[in-house]
């Protein structure tokens, strides 16, 4: 066994290391957030932009599937392909390098200066320096309709969304329904979460992603297994009905601050200061506005129905245990029992 | 900078469009010259447009590794590449290019050419990225071996294919070599690998 050599068993090491790297980065496909840090400061609204630039990478798609013979060699999976390439990329999605850099969006921080302000005083700002909440950027917050969000949300709705749709494919080869399928995508989108995302990689795990995720499947969903398919074959090759609209799949949950994270314990003593530090905002005229804003359209979504029953199961911690309102009332308290008199509450 | 006065500035030009939509720009004479919703999305459709332009800048690239053969090493490079003409590489942007490289270590050299693909910012630093997110490539190499090489016979030209793979400074290399010249003894196969830090 000549070539067995003992370099060889480095290079089988050094084989095995990449293997595990890309198996654990693989589904690494997007980075933290912080929505408290965009609590006090005055954004404007995105949508247009993001439509913007979503459609016009969508019309690149086309164009790239109508190039060849008048798009009639492809199917609407092919073209569905076309799409999903144009905005994702390995761990970091196309779409979120554009977001944090681009001109055309509203977002905080808005400049490098700012930028580089947000990474030291963000929420996961004080974690440990081999956390990889220090080492990969953090997700800049954008606005739409109404909802602040991490431009990680545009990453999940079009990657982790579109994993969510090989999983929905699989179990609908296996004969299940469309409903049942849906939810055998998001209870496995929920599982990898709760375990390898949240659970190993990042210490977080994130129902407001999973909601992201959930309405990407939907959207790919109706690219081309809709009642009345986004995608049509016309004369002139795969087209959109209408132009995309990011709106109707945005909700308050996209909003970190609103719909908590589960934050592992590691991390969760670095972060609860980060959050309590934000107790005073609460009562912040344009935080009160926006957060009962949020309230006023809040759905119990399907996403949250799965979490519930994991929470009642006991397979998760609430989410809500880890909400603002929570902590600082929690805070109020301990502070009532400490000393009396500094006791008011910190809402 | 003037990638970034550059930046800032289109960022300021696209910044006004936008809010002359909302009506709150003034004209010349003080009036009011709201921009129409027309005009505002035209605005982004060039910015949009002015993004896909590309630009050729140099970066310098350090990376510290053990691996085999070389054993511990350290390397230089030069990445040649592409980026977007809109914004510079101060915070973070992919970059498309040519990677042409240098390493020494205890039991050898290797010089590397190839195409490379990184995602990464300079940050504070002008010319070398100071933070590697993720970005691979794959390179023709050249590779001498002196030295304590264990298990191979020193002073040794080899040449072959290196590939790399990097997230967050993560850095993990495999390559295939073979032996060239009329000396050598043994086992002309050579596989390589390694873990370290950079690109």
């Amino acid at each position: 066994m000549g070539l067995l050599t003992r370099g060889s068993r480095v290079a089988t090491f050094a084989l095995g290391a990449l293997a595990l790297a890309l198996a654990f980065a693989s589904p690494a496909r997007a980075l933290e957030t912080d929505q408290f840090y965009a609590w006090l400061r005055p954004l404007a609204d995105s949508s247009d932009a993001l439509n913007a630039k979503i459609n016009f990478e969508l019309d690149a798609a086309l164009a790239e599937i109508n190039a060849v013979n008048g798009g009639r060699n492809a199917s609407c999976r092919d073209a569905l392909e076309a799409i999903h390439d144009r905005y994702t990329l390995f761990i970091f999605q196309k779409i979120e390098l554009w977001a944090q850099r681009t001109s055309v969006l509203n977002r905080i921080p808005a400049t490098q200066e700012e930028e580089l302000e947000y990474r030291r005083n963000w929420i996961y700002g004080g974690v440990a320096w081999y956390d990889l909440g220090r080492t990969v950027p953090p997700s800049p917050t954008i606005e739409v309709d109404g909802v602040r969000f991490g431009t990680d949300k545009i990453s999940h709705f079009f990657s982790e969304g579109h994993y969510y749709l090989d999983w929905y494919d699989g179990a609908r080869a296996r004969g299940l329904s469309h409903d049942e399928a849906v939810e055998f995508a998001t209870r496995r989108g929920i599982a990898i979460e709760t375990t390898v995302l949240g659970g190993v990689i990042s210490g977080v795990i994130s129902p407001a992603d999973l909601e992201a995720n959930y309405q990407g499947l939907r959207w790919y969903i109706d690219l081309c297994d809709g009642e009345t398919p986004l995608l049509e074959r016309t004369d002139a090759g795969w087209t959109m009905r209408e132009p995309f609209d990011l709106r109707p799949y945005v909700s308050p949950e996209w909003d970190e601050s609103y719909l908590p994270n589960v934050v592992l314990e590691g991390r969760w003593k670095h972060v609860k200061p980060a959050i309590l530090s934000h107790c005073a905002e609460l009562d912040a005229p344009e935080v009160r506005e926006r957060r009962a804003a949020y309230a006023e359209r809040d759905q119990y979504t399907y996403t949250e129905r799965i979490l519930d029953t994991m929470v009642a199961a006991g397979e998760l911690q609430d989410p809500r245990d880890y909400g603002i309102e929570r902590l600082c009332a929690a805070a109020a308290m301990q502070a009532v029992r400490t000393d009396p008199e500094k006791g008011s509450s910190p809402q | 900078m003037a990638f970034a006065a550059r930046a800032r500035f289109a960022h300021v030009v696209v910044a006004a469009l936008i809010a002359s939509a909302a009506g709150a720009t003034l004209g010349q004479e003080g009036e009011r010259a709201p921009a129409t919703d027309e005009e505002r999305l035209a605005a982004i459709e060039r910015e949009l447009r002015r993004e896909t332009e590309r630009e050729h800048q140099l970066f310098g690239l350090a990376r510290a590794r053990v691996s085999y053969p070389q054993l511990a090493s350290v390397g230089l490079g030069m990445l040649i590449g592409e980026r977007s003409k809109a914004y510079d590489c101060t915070i973070q942007c992919e970059v498309d290019g040519w990677l042409a490289s240098v390493e020494a270590g205890v039991g050898g050299a290797v010089w590397s050419l190839g195409p490379a693909y990184l995602i990464g910012e300079l940050g504070d630093n002008k010319y070398f990225l100071s933070r590697r997110y993720m970005g691979y490539s794959v390179r023709g190499s050249v590779m001498r071996t002196w030295g304590d090489t264990p298990y191979r016979p020193d002073r040794e030209w080899h040449a072959g294919v290196e590939g790399q793979f990097t997230v967050v400074s993560l850095n993990l290399t495999m390559g295939v070599y073979r032996r060239i010249g009329e000396h050598g003894r043994g086992e002309p196969w050579l596989f390589s690998g390694g873990i370290g830090w950079g690109f």
